[in-house]
């Protein structure tokens, strides 16, 4: 007897259909499984033929043969042994292989028939809705996950036995399939965290939203306890809401990444802070079956390298790429895998080895040893840095003044506009902002009048500027002029973008 | 037949042999032409294994003599100073006229110093010395200084170390003027590496690099201190611009006030570390820096130096215009480094004014961006 039911397997955040064939005949008994099983797939075996057992079966001694097809692609996850399970079933005739036509499935066995739950359920969910197929089975941790997807019925089983049973059951009732419209809306305002706790460093708070309106990519100086990290985790409080496409996008990513949790998507803009000791492979992502790493998972988001100069300078070369392209791509041998990366990259770094330079009551250290210190963070990755600003640090008198320090919602409100002037002047160019600019944007975008091109003039001179800062500094100061919503970039604008120059650290 | 210059040099070039050697070895031979003449070797066999002279004791190690030996040979003198005369590096004896007559004041003066580029001339020196990891104000007083100073025709004397003194050797260059500096290794040592481009830009613009030490001679720690003895003696006046306590400067102010010179130091806030050295010169007796036209008067008895600080206001107010917030501001300013938070917190501007006013005085050259978001007054 032969049976066949449909199964996924997930490559970067994409799902491929695969087909589990079970076949049951006579011979010596044995279990044999092919079709390119990578470990914990043939591991499936002692699984399956326990929770059958448990679950109150007896399978009579037969030669069982499982194939996964198709058979030139690896399988890997612990997704199938429940698809396994049940082909077995159906090719035994134990359930009725008709029932299973239209169903996707999806689960992981425990040996007493419990059904544990996978990652990536949703890029599955919308598989099987493009396959046109009518269920999708996934254990019950992930139904909310799957009932993401509209028009497709989603069953959460809990245990084999009980699965049994539905399936034989003619009446099917499924969950309600989650809101779209409404999902990101209701969690909108949801972040504990506001920019208006952070006091006194208002300065620092307009840098930061000047690198937000243009999604200019931001670097942090300042001594220990500045507020760096503070401010960064408050960024993506005034981002703009995320759209239910990038949601899902994103939602993608973390379903893969098994971290997803309680809510059924990511309805907020990610915020990835990995620690100075991360791996090149951890951080862009990779591993023997690619898995996103830290800058996927900050995709729509915001990444933050604090303590930058401690990151290995291979891990921080692993940046470079995916800066420039927006996504990361991982060969493995015969297989390309493509992570989306779109991330608003945020560092932060002491101004030298013990922190506190210019302050020279605290630093001993020389010019030399603050000019190493910056020196760590190479040129390639200083070039994608468009706003640098420096943070002084907090003392009782800020943290006691009643002054009105500027909230997330205020930020946001002036961003949001901001960026809407962008996405009106580059409709059809291919770009969203200001940061994304190339030579030949900036010269149609970035006029200046007679005044503010003297301006310019001079600090190229002064500053002794290399062509890539002053393209920087027109871009910058293109934001600047958005947010304060005007057409013509002005003299104030140019000097406002040239006091976030990290000419500073490149000099050095 | 060997000049006698020729014959100081092939004992001041020998490795290993050091002033006191050469002090020890020339009380034995009694004239330098003995340690060339027919009796050559029998003085050198005396001075390794000693003779009555010597009382018995021998004056120089038997390594030592035999790079003496080497060293005195005129084939090998006349193919190093052939090899120096190609790397622009000139030999200067005690008994060459061109010997930097301040020297001479030195008990222990050099029997020879090796020159690249010029030595002072007769005109005004001023050392200027102090901290290698100076802070933003000791900076910024020392290019003030060192620039006023320069363009008064004054010679700054220095070190070349890192912090204040490249700082007052750089600021002398800019400002049209000439600096020298002494070095603690030979004089093609360019210690520290990350003052390369000054000491091509000291040579480039007819100032000097002076040593006691043989071309190829390493910088050693315990040379620096017989350098600041140089420059001591180099130097008319000499300005301690920041330094903390214990600093190695003070070897320096030692030299000077035992050749008698005057030392100045200045002055800063009692909490400041980097001027806890300078405030304690100066109650000991140093004269105190308030303004280098003062400095510039004491040296070269004119008067001729502006009040600088009105010019500064005046551009001030011409390039502020009719702003008051520029004006608030710039007294916001400090010759302490301040961050822009401050800056604006304390001038009471919002901001995003601040973030783009603070230009205003950059690019006019008020105000320099010490660190990332940190500002000083120029």
């Amino acid at each position: 007897m032969f049976c066949r039911v449909f199964c996924a397997d997930i490559l970067g955040i994409e799902a491929r259909r695969i087909c589990v064939e079970a076949d049951v005949s006579g011979g010596l008994p044995g279990f044999y499984m092919v079709g390119l099983p990578s470990s914990e797939v043939k591991e499936a075996k002692e699984r399956v033929l326990r929770a059958i057992s448990n679950t109150g079966i007896d399978l009579p001694p037969r030669k069982i043969t499982i194939n996964l097809s198709p058979a030139n692609l690896r399988k890997s996850g612990s997704g199938f042994d429940l698809p396994i399970a049940l082909a077995i079933l159906g090719a035994m005739g134990i359930l009725n292989p008709a029932h299973l036509r239209d169903t996707m499935i999806l689960g992981e066995l425990s040996l007493d028939g419990k059904i544990n739950p996978v990652r990536g359920v949703l890029p599955v969910a919308f598989l099987a809705k493009e396959e046109g197929l009518k269920e999708l089975i996934v254990p019950e941790q992930n139904l909310k996950e799957g009932a993401v997807v509209p028009g497709i019925g989603v069953y959460g089983a809990k245990d084999l036995k009980n699965l049994l049973q539905r399936i034989a059951d003619p009446q099917k009732d499924y969950v309600k399939s989650a809101d779209l419209d409404h999902v990101l809306t209701e969690e909108k305002d949801a972040y504990p965290v506001d920019f208006g706790e952070v006091k006194g460093q208002e300065v620092a708070k307009r840098a930061t939203m000047v690198a937000v309106a243009g999604f200019h990519h931001l670097l942090y100086v300042g001594p220990p306890g500045s507020g760096k990290s503070m401010m960064a985790q408050r960024i993506p409080t005034i981002q703009n809401p995320l759209t239910l496409e990038e949601c899902m996008e994103l939602s993608r990513i973390y379903s893969v990444a098994g971290l997803l949790g309680e809510g059924p998507l990511m309805t907020h803009r990610p915020f990835r802070a990995p620690h100075h000791t991360i791996t090149s492979a951890a951080l862009a992502g990779g591993y023997l079956i690619p898995r996103p790493g830290e800058i996927s998972l900050a995709h729509k988001g915001v990444l933050f390298l604090d303590e930058a100069a401690e990151f290995k300078q291979e891990t921080l070369e692993t940046l470079r790429t995916p800066l420039e392209t927006k996504q990361m791509v991982i060969t493995r041998s015969s297989v390309q895998t493509v992570f989306p990366a779109d991330f608003m990259l945020v560092m932060a770094m002491n101004p030298c080895k013990c922190g506190y330079y210019p302050d020279r009551n605290l630093c001993c250290c020389t010019e030399a040893d603050v000019r190493r210190y910056f020196g760590k963070i190479k040129g390639p990755i200083l070039d994608r840095i468009d706003v640098c600003i420096g943070t002084k640090k907090v003392d009782i008198k800020d943290l006691k003044s009643d002054g009105r320090p500027m909230t997330s919602e205020e930020m946001r409100r002036q961003i949001i506009l901001a960026q809407k002037k962008q996405q009106e002047r580059f409709s059809g160019v291919g770009i969203l902002f200001n940061s994304q600019m190339g030579p030949k944007e900036i010269k149609q975008y970035c006029q200046l009048d007679r005044e503010a091109e003297a301006l310019l003039d001079k600090a190229y001179q002064t500053y002794n500027m290399t062509a890539r800062g002053y393209n920087k500094t027109l871009k910058v100061a293109r934001t600047i002029a958005d947010l304060s919503g005007m057409e013509k970039i002005q003299k104030e604008h140019i000097m406002e973008a040239l006091t976030y120059r990290n000419a500073f650290v490149e000099r050095l | 037949m060997m000049t006698r210059e020729e014959m100081w040099f092939g004992l001041c070039s020998c490795q290993g042999i050091y002033r006191t050697d050469i002090e020890r070895i020339l009380k034995t031979v009694e004239d330098i032409s003995n340690l060339y003449g027919k009796n050559k070797n029998r003085f050198l066999s005396e001075l390794a294994e000693g003779s009555k002279r010597t009382n018995g004791q021998s004056v120089i190690s038997h390594e030592q003599a035999e790079e003496l030996r080497k060293r005195t040979g005129i084939d090998e003198i006349r193919r190093l100073m052939e090899l120096n005369e190609k790397r622009g590096i000139r030999f200067l004896s005690r008994e060459t006229p061109d010997y930097p007559k301040r020297l001479l004041i030195l008990k222990d003066a050099p029997y020879g110093i090796y020159v690249k580029g010029a030595v002072p001339s007769e005109k005004p020196t001023c050392g200027m010395v102090g901290a290698r990891a100076c802070s933003a104000y000791g900076r910024s007083m020392s290019e003030k200084f060192a620039a006023v100073l320069a363009r008064g025709n004054v010679q700054i004397i220095s070190g070349m170390a890192l912090g204040i003194d490249a700082i007052c050797s750089r600021s002398a260059l800019s400002a049209g003027g000439k600096t020298f500096v002494v070095l603690g290794g030979g004089v093609d040592v360019i210690y520290p590496k990350e003052n390369t481009d000054l000491y091509y830009e000291i040579l480039m613009k007819g100032g000097g690099i002076l040593s006691e030490y043989p071309p190829g001679t390493p910088s050693l720690a315990w040379q620096f201190p017989h350098r600041n003895r140089l420059i001591a003696a180099l130097s008319d006046l000499l300005l301690v611009m920041e330094a903390r306590k214990q600093s190695g400067t003070l070897s320096t102010v030692g030299y000077a006030l035992d050749m008698g010179k005057d030392v100045y130091a200045l002055p800063g806030r009692v909490t400041d570390p980097l001027s806890e050295s300078c405030n304690l010169l100066i109650r000991e007796g140093a004269g105190m820096l308030t303004t280098p036209e003062e400095v510039l008067s004491l040296l070269t008895g004119n008067q001729n130096g502006k009040a600088a600080e009105d010019q500064r206001e005046q551009q001030v107010q011409k390039t502020g215009g009719s702003d008051p917030e520029i004006d608030k501001l710039y007294e916001a300013l400090d010759w302490d480094a301040k961050s822009l938070e401050e800056i604006a917190q304390k001038a009471q501007i919002k901001a995003e004014r601040a973030a783009f006013l603070i230009t205003f005085f950059v690019l006019e050259g008020l105000a320099k961006e010490v660190s990332p978001g940190y500002y000083v007054k120029t």
